[in-house]
């Protein structure tokens, strides 16, 4: 479970993220929606504990919740190396034996048809490329928590559909797992979320189950969800 | 023309019959200018380490001074550290002058900038991204720590190689700290000078290629390893 309490976070004098109190159980999708500028990436990057406001205001009741974490971000950074070794490099930090990594990296590399990207330099990957060994760098030490920031965005529908599979089908392998999704497609939004944040100026202006949510059709009155409803 | 091949033809007499007066010039040109490399880069990468990262009031001032002692002409470092060295000067109870260890610190100090404005520009160009990334693959301070020297690292050696080639091509400081002494204080860029004063331009060429493959000795390296680490 995640729970934030009081979350500000400030960037040059201005407030971009008041979150006062938020709740996260085991095994909830939630899809976080809101225009761009709103701080979704910010919160999402708090609830991971990477924005350093966090660490005073985001808890999780497991300890070593760290390590369980998964976020993916818009634009994914590799190392340079291989795509093998950024690959098996959130392993290598972990401190798994060899021997479980290389049986790891095998089974990946059969099951995801990795075999001819595995020796190639990440920047020379395609986009779709890019986006697939970075979800797989996540999904690869199975954390608890996802937090996908876009994931899929400007990448064509085939490798989408593929990606979109191998996520499903590790959110179903443990369905405890938690998954917090941003998006601006509402495709995207309604897949994956059955609780929708949306967020406007760095706050939350409401939070609501799907069928809530889909209601918000009939009477919405902001520009953002009007358009996003119409597409 | 005859004399730029007879040039030639001596520095390859000179490096296959071993001459020990070539040997011992390049031994102490080697001695000094890498120890002061090692020492502008002891004393450089930390600085410019945290110039290229740590964001505070005066940090572009800084930079910008270190910057421009990137063109200090090695001559005036050498006037400097005389006057500095000097019997009457201030550090002159020291009896550093005409010697190797005056040498080292005169181009200490022309290297010291480039390692400094070198490895600065490497650590500035890593994005945020990459701090967001490693967090998030859940990498502890020492961990991250680790990816980002592995990251720059080959930035870090463009900066040391820079402060070497900075130190083993001056001629000016040397030549003042050090007084170009026989078999004491001399290096190959004050021998070629001496060389082509005493009209001797066949030696002088010898010992310029020589300078010239230890450079291109070290940079192959540098570009091998750039290869090899993508």
């Amino acid at each position: 479970m995640i729970s934030v309490k009081n979350l500000q976070v400030f960037r040059a004098r201005k407030q971009i993220l008041k979150i006062d109190q938020l709740k996260v159980a085991a095994g909830e999708k939630i899809s976080l929606l809101g225009p761009n500028g709103s701080g979704k990436s910010t919160l999402l990057r708090s609830l991971a504990l990477i924005e350093p406001e966090s660490l005073q205001a985001v808890f999780y009741n497991s300890r070593d919740a760290n390590w369980q974490i998964g976020y993916l971000m818009q634009e994914p950074y590799f190392f340079r190396g291989t795509v093998e070794e950024n690959l098996v490099l959130p392993l290598k930090l972990r401190k798994i034996p060899e021997r479980i990594i290389k049986k790891k990296l095998w089974e990946f590399t059969e099951k995801y048809e990795l075999e001819s990207l595995l020796r190639k330099n990440p920047k020379v990957l395609s986009g779709g490329e890019k986006q697939k060994i970075n979800l797989l760098r996540t999904l690869i030490y199975e954390p608890f928590y996802l937090f996908l920031d876009e994931p899929f965005t400007g990448i064509d529908a085939l490798t989408k559909k593929e990606l979109n599979k191998y996520l499903q089908s590790y959110l179903e392998q443990e369905p405890g797992r938690i998954l917090i999704y941003v998006s601006h497609e509402l495709k995207e939004l309604l897949k994956w979320g059955k609780r929708f944040w949306y967020l406007k100026d760095g706050e939350i202006k409401f939070d609501l189950l799907k069928e809530e949510f889909l209601k918000l059709n009939e009477h919405v009155v902001d520009n953002y969800l009007q358009l996003l409803f119409e597409e | 023309m005859e004399f730029i091949w007879e040039g030639i033809k001596e520095s390859i007499r000179l490096i296959l019959t071993g001459d020990p007066e070539l040997y011992q010039i390049l031994h102490l040109t080697l001695k000094v200018s890498l120890t002061a490399t090692l020492f502008a880069a002891i004393v450089g990468l930390p600085i410019g380490a945290f110039l290229g990262r740590k964001k505070f009031w005066g940090q572009k001032v800084i930079l910008g001074i270190f910057n421009a002692f990137l063109g200090l002409p090695p001559v005036v470092v050498g006037l400097w550290l005389t006057m500095f060295l000097w019997r009457s000067g201030p550090l002159g109870n020291l009896n550093l002058l005409y010697t190797p260890k005056a040498m080292i610190l005169a181009q200490f100090c022309i290297a010291l900038p480039e390692v400094i404005v070198f490895t600065a520009v490497a650590f500035s160009q890593i994005s945020e991204n990459f701090f967001r990334q490693v967090k998030a693959l859940g990498a502890n301070r020492s961990q991250q720590l680790y990816l980002l020297l592995k990251e720059v690292r080959l930035g870090l050696l463009a900066a040391v190689i820079a402060g070497f080639g900075a130190a083993i091509s001056e001629v000016g400081a040397s030549l003042m700290v050090g007084g170009n002494i026989y078999q004491e204080t001399r290096v190959l860029t004050t021998s070629i000078l001496l060389e082509v004063g005493r009209g001797n331009f066949g030696l002088a060429i010898g010992l310029s290629i020589i300078l010239m493959l230890i450079s291109f000795i070290v940079v192959g390296i540098l570009t091998y390893w750039q290869r090899k680490g993508y």
